[in-house]
């Protein structure tokens, strides 16, 4: 197995997993703060759970980063170091900020669910608030896709 | 668009001044000006009621059964008014029942125990002691030395009682268990009296359930009436110590003939005045269809200040196309537009509008769907049917789709800026407009020079544009201020930048939406192959199962951040300010009761 292959096998589970493990850990802090809200206002769980599903987007995106990279990379018949660094690129990029920006993002939906909870009708706001760390998987996704039209 | 406002003040008697406001509350058109938070507390109590009101209702359907019990009985003259005391029983019967039922099962190993002859024996002198100890571990020697006599055995252990002359219990390698206090009889005459109560409560609220609704529903509303009629009470501006009182109000320009006539009728002194920029009147949004149907995304926001422009009209279309682009898939869109079609009859008439606009989402998710080239998670392009090869010029592949997301993104910001010089010319003048111009042409000029050349035409456009955001930025400021002002803010150029890409998300979302879905097809099929007969059945199931998935993922996303791009990306840049109160008129909250 070349050098080559091992970096893009390393990219491509990085993307898959650190981008799943942040969807993972934001959705369980979203899940968490709608059982606290739902003690005091169990009328708005529509609110809180469509909040809590706010950050399982990133693993989708890691996922669907894997697919066009091995779209791209069952069409190359020997793999370059170039094209192996690439893909790790692309894997380590979009993982860690799929990492990254689920766990936050379930942050700021937590807290919001914490004030739809208390009373406060903050749930357009915190939606629009709750989609702003996902702009940059957004944008690593983007990236992979163009890296992946680059291979 | 928002609706026009005029301002009226009423000068009333103060002995008149109820009247007044009754009048008012059944024309129910007049916004009560705020000049004073419940500056007497008067709202306290009548909050605390509603609270209790939404705690009995909520203990109310918690507590209410889900059918009715066939063996109850119903309460005799079941009153409404001892509704919180009636759940306060039931409550507490709930806790109460099982904890009696644990005691039954405890006493019921005891056989025909009876506390009434232990306590008989103790003023003999004699004591019951009873314990527990594990099966074949009863000394043989406790037998001899002590009264004993075997009770019962359970599958780990056996229970004995131990008579004794003695009050403290002898010691022995046995567990000491209490002794009930009541005898297995009392036991189950109590809780066999607590069940047909409790039954009773619960069937009795099962089949007064309708009633106790619209009681509740009632006295909330009453409530609510009051709670306005004390906030506008507060608001009478005592003069001439107290013997006149001034009300302010705010009305709908094409509802101040009703007015008038009515203050005419009664011959009140009244003033009106158009608004002010130093008022704020409340905000009543006018729009017609498509606007309408986005009132509600705009007031899970911010109002906008009665003195801007709605945006509501103007951002409706580019939702929907966004909604469009980052669903991906013109099948969902099909499928949901149908499934709306078809619940069209149940959907009660508060939520028509929310329905309305779900379907024009849809409605539009489809045809651009199809131009992303996904139906169904099958990519259309690569797709060999005659319908589709005389379509295929319309889709767009991945790259013209990165492409589209950009340029419809720098459409919007160059929209919401259009807006803006609109928006500053209507309300501070055209000097105010100058800024926003120039950012226009120094945008047009910096992207046509990007895009071919930096030729003297583009060059014009970029200091022309620079020339007007520095000296227009702040035109009320001095010269070295403006100047100061203008180059700070050439320096949110950046901005635009992020703005624009910004609106990639157009084009990742639908991909990733897209991708997702073939993903689904290729598992499916996968299934299909792999047997000839729990294969199709497998197939089905995962192609609902899995598509249902994706399409509740890629709606969410294709709902929120639409809501981003409007909220941040284009409000900024049409100059949205916000903040405008709602149009809550004093209004009848109570149905008409028929004499």
């Amino acid at each position: 197995m070349t050098t080559a292959v091992v970096l893009a096998y390393l990219g491509i589970g990085l993307m898959i997993g650190l981008a799943g493990i942040g969807s993972a850990i934001g959705v369980s802090i979203g899940g968490k703060a709608t059982l606290g809200a739902l003690k005091k206002n169990e009328e708005a769980f529509g609110s809180y759970m469509l909040l809590s599903a706010l950050p399982g987007t990133q693993g989708l995106y890691g996922f669907a980063g894997f697919f066009i990279i091995n779209g791209r990379l069952s069409q190359i018949t020997e793999l370059t170091i170039n094209q192996g660094g690439m893909v790790f690129a692309a894997g380590l990029a979009l993982g860690l900020v799929g990492l990254i920006s689920g766990m936050k993002q379930g942050e700021v939906s937590a807290h919001g669910i914490e004030g739809i909870g208390s009373g406060y009708d903050v749930f357009g706001r915190t939606m629009v608030l709750a989609v702003f760390p996902e702009l940059y998987a957004i944008v690593a996704f983007a990236a992979t896709f163009l890296i992946s039209a680059g291979l | 668009m928002i609706a026009p406002m005029l301002k009226y003040e009423v000068l009333v008697f103060h002995r008149e001044a109820d009247q007044l406001l009754k009048t008012l509350k059944r024309l129910g058109v007049v916004h009560i000006k705020k000049l004073k938070h419940d500056p007497e507390g008067h709202t306290a109590q009548l909050k605390s009621v509603q609270l209790h009101l939404k705690q009995s209702r909520t203990r109310f359907e918690r507590l209410l059964p889900n059918e009715s019990l066939p063996n109850a009985s119903l309460l005799e003259n079941f009153n409404l008014e001892q509704l919180d005391a009636y759940l306060e029983e039931l409550k507490s019967l709930l806790k109460t029942i099982p904890r009696l039922e644990e005691d039954e099962f405890h006493v019921r190993h005891f056989g025909a125990y009876d506390a009434h002859k232990v306590k008989a024996l103790k003023e003999r002198g004699l004591y019951m002691h009873l314990y527990s100890v594990g099966i074949g571990k009863m000394h043989p020697k406790w037998r001899q030395e002590h009264a004993i006599e075997p009770l019962f055995e359970t599958g780990r252990k056996s229970y004995f009682a131990l008579i004794s002359d003695r009050a403290e219990p002898p010691t022995l390698k046995a567990q000491r268990e209490e002794l009930p206090e009541r005898s297995l009889n009392e036991i189950e005459r109590e809780l066999s009296d607590l069940r047909l109560r409790r039954d009773a409560l619960r069937q009795s609220l099962f089949t007064h359930r309708e009633e106790i609704r619209q009681y509740l529903d009632e006295h909330d509303l009453e409530c609510l009436d009051q709670l306005q009629e004390v906030n506008a009470s507060d608001q009478l501006v005592h003069m001439s110590f107290g013997k006149v009182l001034m009300l302010q109000g705010w009305i709908p320009k094409d509802k101040a003939d009703v007015l008038e006539a009515a203050l005419d009728a009664s011959d009140y002194y009244y003033e009106k005045e158009k608004p002010v920029p130093s008022d704020a009147p409340p905000v009543k949004l006018e729009n017609r269809t498509l606007g309408r149907w986005f009132e509600p995304i705009t007031n899970l926001f911010a109002l906008p200040d009665y003195h801007e422009l709605d945006l509501t009209p103007f951002f409706a279309p580019f939702f929907l196309l966004f909604f469009g682009f980052c669903l991906g898939d013109g099948g969902y869109g099909l499928l949901l537009f149908f499934v709306l079609l078809g619940i069209r009859k149940r959907v009660p008439p508060a939520y028509k509008g929310i329905w309305a606009l779900a379907l024009a989402l849809e409605a539009v998710a489809f045809p651009v769907g199809i131009i992303a080239g996904t139906f169904f998670g099958i990519n259309l392009l690569e797709t060999d049917l005659p319908l589709l090869r005389q379509l295929r010029p319309f889709m767009l592949d991945a790259d013209a789709l990165f492409n589209a997301a950009l340029i419809i993104g720098a459409l919007q910001i160059y929209f919401g800026l259009t807006l803006k010089i609109i928006n500053q010319w209507r309300q501070f003048g055209p000097s105010y407009a100058g800024s926003p111009f120039g950012w226009m042409l120094l945008l047009t000029g910096l992207g046509w020079g990007y895009m071919s050349e930096f030729a003297l035409t583009q060059q014009i456009l970029t200091w022309s544009g620079v020339a007007l955001v520095v000296l227009l930025s702040d035109p009320k400021a001095g010269i070295l201020g403006r100047v100061g002002k203008g180059l700070w803010d050439l320096y949110g150029i950046t901005g635009f930048f992020g703005d624009l890409l910004s609106y990639i998300r157009l084009f990742a979302l639908g991909l990733a939406g897209s991708i997702l879905g073939f993903v689904v097809n290729d598992i499916a099929l996968s299934i299909l192959g792999s047997n000839p007969i729990l294969g199709p059945v497998f197939f089905v199931i995962m192609l609902v199962i899995g598509h249902g998935l994706n399409i509740f993922i890629a709606t969410l996303g294709a709902f929120v951040h639409p809501m981003r791009l409007t909220f941040v990306e284009f409000y900024k840049n049409a100059g949205f300010s916000g903040g405008g109160e709602a149009y809550k008129p004093l209004k009848n909250l109570k149905p008409e009761k028929s004499s």
